[in-house]
């Protein structure tokens, strides 16, 4: 497969529900392909929206392209060839297994490539589901798995379609360690691979500065710092943006981040 | 939160590597036999979902068959064969009890049975409500009032015979309850438990707005409609067949058509969304189908409860929720629950024959209680 090479482009962007603007005019400078972009902020910063939004389930205004692809004004069909997004949560009672889940996420609709016949869906479902680490739970049920278990098989489903912008919400929050840092290094894989983007929402930030070639801090709608991890998380962006002391210092594998009181009072609320 | 993981997939590779023959030794191999049984699991798993319902589809026939020899005057199989295949062994009067009146009732049973399971099936995978169905949710309620206002008030549109006023009328009042209850199901704030209380008034307000057109009613037409109160096979023709075979035959390869996207869907709107699918145009496709079976089935046969709910769950239990074979599942455990039901009214009181609606409710309440008391948080 040919290395992609779109870069995902936000200008003026503006996202919100009927009564309330979550998002307003939103620019970043465009997301190179190949990279990994973590979405870091406080709770309701707008983080989760903001994905919906380049996801293509939320109504936006402004400017959204990949490449040469705008995708406000595309079908969903053909969105979802290029875009993939992996929700917080999977329900707990489906009568599904695992496999037939991801096949399920093949089967929905095109994906980007030449049609696949029965036998390179069930290679191309596997081959993922080994990736991720789960080929023993492949024919468990997922209403027999654990939280963790569950957010592995529903990144196997998004990643199976191998979208050219992977969206992920909160990917390793019921996850132990070993599958934390097997996940970061899979999309980090896959992201140099194929030069898919990774855009992610992320709350540990010492995992999103180890993984990540870029940050954007999001606090209230907006961009509040953006750049290298180094750059983007400093003393100061934790004190303004989740109203925290902290002390971050650079190390050879990420930045060492202590957190070691809050500031008196509660974060600024909407 | 989720720290034995790694041992729990360890557990079930070392087992799948015990239970192997082969010794294997180096990681690499390893994972090949894990990733060789899941492939051979799959299959298996395949094939016995289609034997299961090579079963269900032979125990439908045998049903079937029994239904039909079942009655004032029993016959035995072998005359219900003669009769369906060899008429010229079987004496005049036994040919036309066969033919004439076992049959069409028979295929009724069938026909109901399949066409709301199948509703129900869709309704519960649509609505995300496990006790959605025609009849719990007022679909039915709504459709007989239809069929009720067509019958008194003797509605008829230009160029629609009028065998057809009956059926549409049912099926634009179906239509409009599962407008307003996917409207309602769509709106966050409902949750399931908001849409099956919905259900519940649907069905009251219904069922008042029935009683009071039979207040009003003429003689002739309260006795036509208190038919409908019951459900009952007893008037089956093969003109109604005709018609509901109909529906079923347009329904049934659109509705497999969606089977990959409900099954999407059941793992959420969002991730079914990203997927490419375009739920509410799902949803809506889904509701007419669900309307024409609910409306053509109470038109025909009034209100029988429970089948569009028991038939889905049972087919769930068995082969899971890949609507590939969740649908197919459905209507065969629709069909032969309806054929049994359709028996049992025959010879559980000698002599008479009970509205099979009667018999349906009596199994189907047991099952709803079930359903409502195994997992209470869910509704």
């Amino acid at each position: 497969m040919d290395r992609l090479t779109e870069e995902l482009a936000l200008t003026n962007l503006s996202v919100g529900y009927a009564r309330r603007q979550v998002i307003e005019d939103l620019t970043l400078p465009p997301i190179a392909p190949g990279s990994v972009v973590s979405l870091i902020g406080p709770n309701a910063a707008g983080k989760t929206t903001l994905l919906r939004a380049i996801a293509g389930l939320h109504p936006a205004a402004g400017s959204l392209h990949l490449g040469e692809h705008d995708l406000l004004g595309m079908a969903l069909a053909d969105h979802a060839r290029l875009v993939t997004y992996m929700p917080q949560s999977l329900p707990e009672r489906v009568a599904l297994t695992v496999l037939e889940a991801v096949v399920g996420a093949l089967r929905a609709s095109p994906v980007d490539g030449p049609p696949l016949s029965d036998e390179a869906l069930l290679e191309r479902a596997l081959g993922v589901i080994e990736r991720v680490g789960i080929t023993a739970l492949a024919m468990s049920g997922l209403d027999r798995l654990s939280g963790g278990q569950r957010q592995l098989a529903s990144l196997a489903q998004a990643l199976v379609r191998s979208p050219h912008v992977l969206l992920l919400d909160e990917p390793i929050s019921a996850l132990d360690l070993h599958y934390q840092l097997r996940v970061m290094k899979l999309v980090h894989a896959l992201a140099r691979e194929r030069g898919m983007i990774v855009l992610m929402v992320l709350h540990d930030l010492s995992i999103a500065a180890r993984w990540s070639d870029r940050i954007i801090v999001l606090s209230q709608g907006r961009v509040a710092a953006d750049g290298p991890p180094a750059e983007a998380i400093t003393a100061e962006v934790l004190a303004d943006v989740y109203n925290v002391v902290g002390r971050v210092e650079a190390e050879q594998s990420g930045l060492r981040i202590s957190i070691e009181d809050i500031l008196s009072g509660e974060p600024v609320a909407r | 939160m989720v720290s034995d993981h790694i041992l729990d997939i360890g557990f079930v590779a070392e087992r799948i590597v015990k239970e192997d023959r082969r010794n294997v030794s180096s990681p690499a191999a390893r994972s090949t036999m894990v990733r060789e049984h899941m492939v051979t699991a799959y299959q298996r798993t395949i094939r016995r979902r289609l034997l299961i319902l090579l079963v269900m589809a032979g125990l439908g026939v045998a049903a079937f068959m029994l239904d039909i020899s079942t009655g004032p005057s029993p016959l035995a199989l072998r005359d219900v064969f003669a009769g369906l295949f060899d008429p010229d062994r079987l004496s005049r009067p036994e040919v036309t009890i066969i033919r004439d009146v076992r049959l069409p009732y028979a295929l009724m049973a069938i026909l109901v049975g399949a066409a709301l399971s199948l509703a129900g099936a869709e309704m519960q995978t649509i609505l995300n409500n496990p006790l959605a169905s025609p009849f719990t949710l007022g679909v039915s309620s709504a459709a007989s009032f239809g069929a009720a206002l067509a019958i008194v008030l003797g509605f008829s549109l230009p160029f629609v015979p009028n065998d057809w006023m009956v059926p549409i009328n049912a099926f634009l009042c179906a239509f409009a309850s599962v407008l307003l209850l996917e409207a309602l199901a769509r709106s966050r704030a409902a949750g399931v438990q908001g849409v099956v209380l919905f259900g519940i008034a649907l069905v009251f307000t219904f069922n008042a707005l029935v009683a009071l057109i039979q207040f009003v009613a003429s003689q002739e037409a309260l006795s036509q409609l208190v038919f409908w109160s019951m459900g009952s096979l007893g008037r089956a023709t093969w003109g109604n067949l005709a018609v509901l075979a109909l529906v079923v035959a347009i329904v049934v390869p659109f509705s497999m058509r969606a089977a990959h996207a409900m099954t999407a869907l059941r793992l959420g709107e969002d991730r079914a969304r990203s997927f490419g699918i375009d739920v509410r145009r799902l949803r809506f496709a889904s509701l007419l189908r669900i309307s024409a079976l609910a409306a053509t089935s109470v038109a025909f046969v009034g209100t029988i409860g429970f089948i569009g709910l028991v038939g889905p769950h049972i087919a769930r239990l068995l082969l899971g929720e890949d609507h590939r074979f969740l649908l197919p599942a459905s209507m065969l455990c629709g069909a032969l629950i309806m054929s049994l039901a359709s028996v049992a009214s025959k010879v559980m009181v000698p002599g008479i024959l009970l509205p099979v609606g009667i018999v349906t409710s009596m199994i189907g309440v047991p099952v709803f209680l079930t359903l409502i008391l195994r997992r209470p948080e869910r509704i």
